[in-house]
């Protein structure tokens, strides 16, 4: 646990982290950045409170099989949405220009950027995120784990 | 649609979405318990292994096929408004995609059943399997795929599935660092592979090998392409563990778990698989192809007399074995190498052609015996508990299935008919020494040590007084070896099975870019 | 080509597994059929003392010849090459990565003059 300057810092950064981190990854498909990127922002954010807490303290707060699970569940998402398209072929983008969710058509010439466009990209970057987030999350754990380890 | 139209016209896709799915759902499943994870995955191989062979069954009867991801219809390679460019991903499955993508399910499948009983004592079961799977999508996806990034991409999946199981066992840290120099010098050559591309995707704009073949083939061969094609034979030579880059092969193999070294040779072959493919279609028309057929038999000759002498002097039963399989590759470079090297003159159809169907064939006899030989070491550590050969003996008392697999497989490996491992060298023997009788000859030698080899192993492990008070060894292992040593046996006396459906169309497939590049670009359908 | 026939058709020869495994079943039984026209009043088992430098045979592990003994002569015979074998594999990464760098720039200066059309 590092001092109490630290700490209130990261309580302050923590939200703005993942609210950024959210932000890149649901815009992936009309910014720059994406699923994977938005993840690590994420997972950054979960580095921030790790070092700034302990190993000993975060490890009650964050459970890592909540973060393998939201790895499973990512990977998860993201497969099950390129087989639903798979009357047509794999990966097959049925939800572009269909109106539905995600489904709007984007304006030809310059826009500010339509969020509710794309299809399945959308949902692929979000299941990505999920999956990152998860992934690099849990990484970060078990490398402060066998730190702690190496230490004693 | 019906389910198995739906099958049928998505297999491509399938092959390498099935194991993928499996291995994304095999951890949750495992909360359900320990046998509905085995059920799953097992079933999940065998699916795959179906698809595989309905790939073969494809390919032999519609010619070429090629899988556009994301795209309405699935055959649309060349969009109507993309300017005549490839865009998306493409899956293009000839002879010899289709060949390697059998071995790679085949291999799976027998490994997974295999590790049934293998592994049962072991603790995170759910992760191995998971990264079985991940290693079967990534040579599925390496042997299937006809976009070159996406090649690079199943090549990481494959190294880092691979590195990991490695250090399954971890063995006193010794798994793990064999795993660490496995991981370094495949991102290395990963780099190396990677660099090409961006040297490729700079001068032609496209990552579609076809497109990529034809644009260098109008403009004739740069300085660029030629750095690029160094830059990735060398790294799938180095994959795929020719000498004298092999020093990473007897590493790996020999510290990876149980039957696991059996789908390392595999993984290694889907490397044999890329630098075929890349020699051939990719560059093959604009490079000079006697002297890359040359560099492929340099480096064939290498492999096959440094790998068994080097076998020769180990006593650890899978380091052996591991050098065994860079002897092995030897003699598909060497087929391979001779038939690239002739291409295009008039030898290629006197003996070139014969030589590279005896290099192909050789891979799949490989694949078959090697993997027997690997599980019956993993059979023989599991009951004894060290590889050591100076330690072991007298287990032909106790463990008599597989004293007879062993031997199956050593004489198949040495080239004693009527094993397949005879029918292959054979055609091999007989075609290269037409180009140069050297070659033939120390084909033939290596064969000779080959055989000494494995008598020592056999001898020192099995032969002798009862030392060990064992058992034989589960009944999923025996069932899996089984496997191997039926189709060891079938291959060999009905070698034209093999040879007529899956050996003479991959090497037709690879002594014909134009046609893959045709049904490519050519619009699909 | 019928695949189920199983001759195979090299540049130079043919070889027919069928052919030879009768061949091979046929010396079997005529093997067996000496073997069977032999002495029958023979005795079974070890007809005679194993003499062992006047020393009684060992038994267990010791009567057993280890995996590193086997092929002594061959590598005895060979030891300049395999000393130079031994050297090259060090199994050090960096010797790894090192051989691998170093074949790749000399493929590239071979390349570079013979690798075009």
């Amino acid at each position: 646990m590092m001092s109490k300057i630290v700490r209130t810092q990261a309580n302050f950064l923590y939200p703005f982290i993942l609210i950024f981190g959210f932000y890149v990854v649901a815009h992936g498909h009309i910014t720059p950045g994406g699923g994977f990127q938005g993840g690590a922002v994420i997972a950054t954010g979960v580095a921030l409170v790790a070092v700034a807490y302990g190993y000993d303290t975060i490890k009650k707060w964050i459970k890592k099989t909540h973060l393998t699970a939201a790895e499973g569940i990512g990977l998860l998402c993201f497969i099950i949405t390129a087989f639903i398209g798979l009357s047509t072929s794999f990966f097959y983008n049925f939800l572009a220009n269909s109106g539905l969710i995600f489904g709007n058509r984007v304006p030809y010439g310059i826009n500010p950027g339509y969020l509710n466009t794309a299809g399945t990209l959308p949902i692929m970057n979000l299941a990505v995120g999920i999956e990152v987030l998860g992934g690099l999350s849990v990484i970060i754990m078990y490398m402060m784990a066998y730190g702690r380890e190496v230490k004693q | 649609m019906n389910p198995w139209d739906l099958i049928m016209n998505n297999a491509p896709a399938l092959a390498i979405a099935i194991p993928l799915l499996g291995a994304f759902v095999t951890p949750l499943i495992n909360r359900a318990g320990r046998k509905a994870m085995l059920v799953w995955v097992i079933a999940v191989l065998a699916f795959t292994e179906f698809i595989a062979l309905l790939l073969v069954y494809q390919v032999n009867t519609y010619g070429i096929q090629v899988y556009v991801f994301g795209a309405n219809p699935h055959t649309l390679t060349v969009p109507p408004d993309s300017g005549g460019i490839p865009v998306r991903i493409i899956f293009t499955i000839d002879g010899m995609s289709a060949f390697t993508a059998l071995i790679s399910a085949t291999l799976g499948l027998v490994v997974g059943i295999y590790s049934v009983g293998s592994e049962k004592f072991q603790t995170a079961q759910e992760k191995f399997f998971a990264l079985l799977l991940l290693l079967v999508v990534g040579m599925m996806g390496m042997a299937l795929t006809g976009d070159i990034f996406n090649f690079f991409v199943f090549l990481e999946i494959n190294s880092l599935a691979a590195a990991a199981l490695v250090s399954y066992h971890l063995n006193k840290g010794k798994a793990v660092e064999a795993a660490f120099k496995y991981a370094v010098v495949s991102s290395i050559g990963a780099l190396m592979i990677l660099f090409a591309i961006a040297i490729l995707y700079g001068e032609y704009d496209a990552l579609n090998m076809a497109m990529i073949a034809q644009r260098m083939y109008q403009t004739g061969f740069s300085t660029y392409d030629m750095i690029a094609m160094t830059l990735i034979l060398v790294t799938l030579a180095m994959k795929c563990g020719a000498v004298p880059m092999h020093y990473w092969v007897p590493d790996g193999y020999g510290e990876a778990p149980g039957g696991t070294s059996a789908i390392l040779v595999v993984a290694s072959q889907a490397s044999l698989y890329g630098l075929f493919r890349m020699s051939f279609t990719v560059f093959g028309l604009s490079a000079n192809t006697s002297s890359l057929g040359w560099f492929m038999i340099i480096l064939g000759l290498l492999s096959m007399f440094i790998g068994v002498t080097m076998a020769f002097l180990q006593h650890d039963i899978k380091r052996l074995m591991a050098y065994h399989a860079v002897s092995q590759t030897g003699y598909m470079l060497l087929g391979v190498g001779v038939g690239l090297a002739t291409l295009g003159t008039a030898a290629f159809n006197q003996y070139g052609l014969y030589a590279m169907e005896g290099g192909i064939f050789h891979i799949i006899n490989h694949a078959l015996y090697k993997g027997l030989l690997f599980l019956t070491a993993g059979a023989i550590i599991y009951r004894v508990g060290t590889s050591d050969l100076n330690k072991m003996g007298g287990l032909a008392h106790s463990m008599k299935f597989t004293a007879v697999f062993f031997l199956i497989g050593a004489f198949a490996i040495a080239g004693i008919p009527p094993f397949n491992g005879f029918a292959s060298k054979l055609m091999i023997y007989e075609s290269v020494y037409q180009l140069n009788p050297f070659l033939a000859i120390v084909a033939a030698i290596v064969s000779m040590l080959t055989l000494a080899s494995f008598l020592k192993v056999f001898h020192s492990a099995f032969l002798g007084p009862k030392i060990y008070d064992v058992k034989e060894v589960p009944k999923s292992m025996l069932f899996a070896m089984s496997i191997l040593a039926f189709f060891i046996i079938l291959f060999g006396i009905f070698p034209n099975i093999a040879i007529h459906y899956l050996v003479a169309p991959a090497a037709h497939a690879l002594a014909n870019p134009l046609g893959y590049i045709t049904k490519v670009l050519g619009g699909g359908a | 080509m019928n695949p189920l026939v199983p001759t195979i058709t090299t540049p130079s020869g043919v070889w027919n597994p069928l052919v030879w495994l009768m061949v091979f079943l046929l010396s079997l039984i005529i093997a067996l059929i000496i073997y069977m026209r032999g002495e029958k009043t023979r005795k079974k088992g070890m007809q005679a003392g194993v003499f062992f430098s006047g020393d009684r045979p060992p038994e267990g592990m010791d009567a057993h010849i280890a995996a590193h003994n086997i092929g002594w002569g061959f590598m005895e015979a060979l030891r300049p090459y395999y000393r130079a074998m031994r050297k090259m594999h060090t199994g050090i990464i960096n010797d790894y990565v090192g051989w691998f760098l170093g074949i790749l720039a000399v493929m590239l200066i071979i390349f570079l003059f013979w690798g075009g059309a």
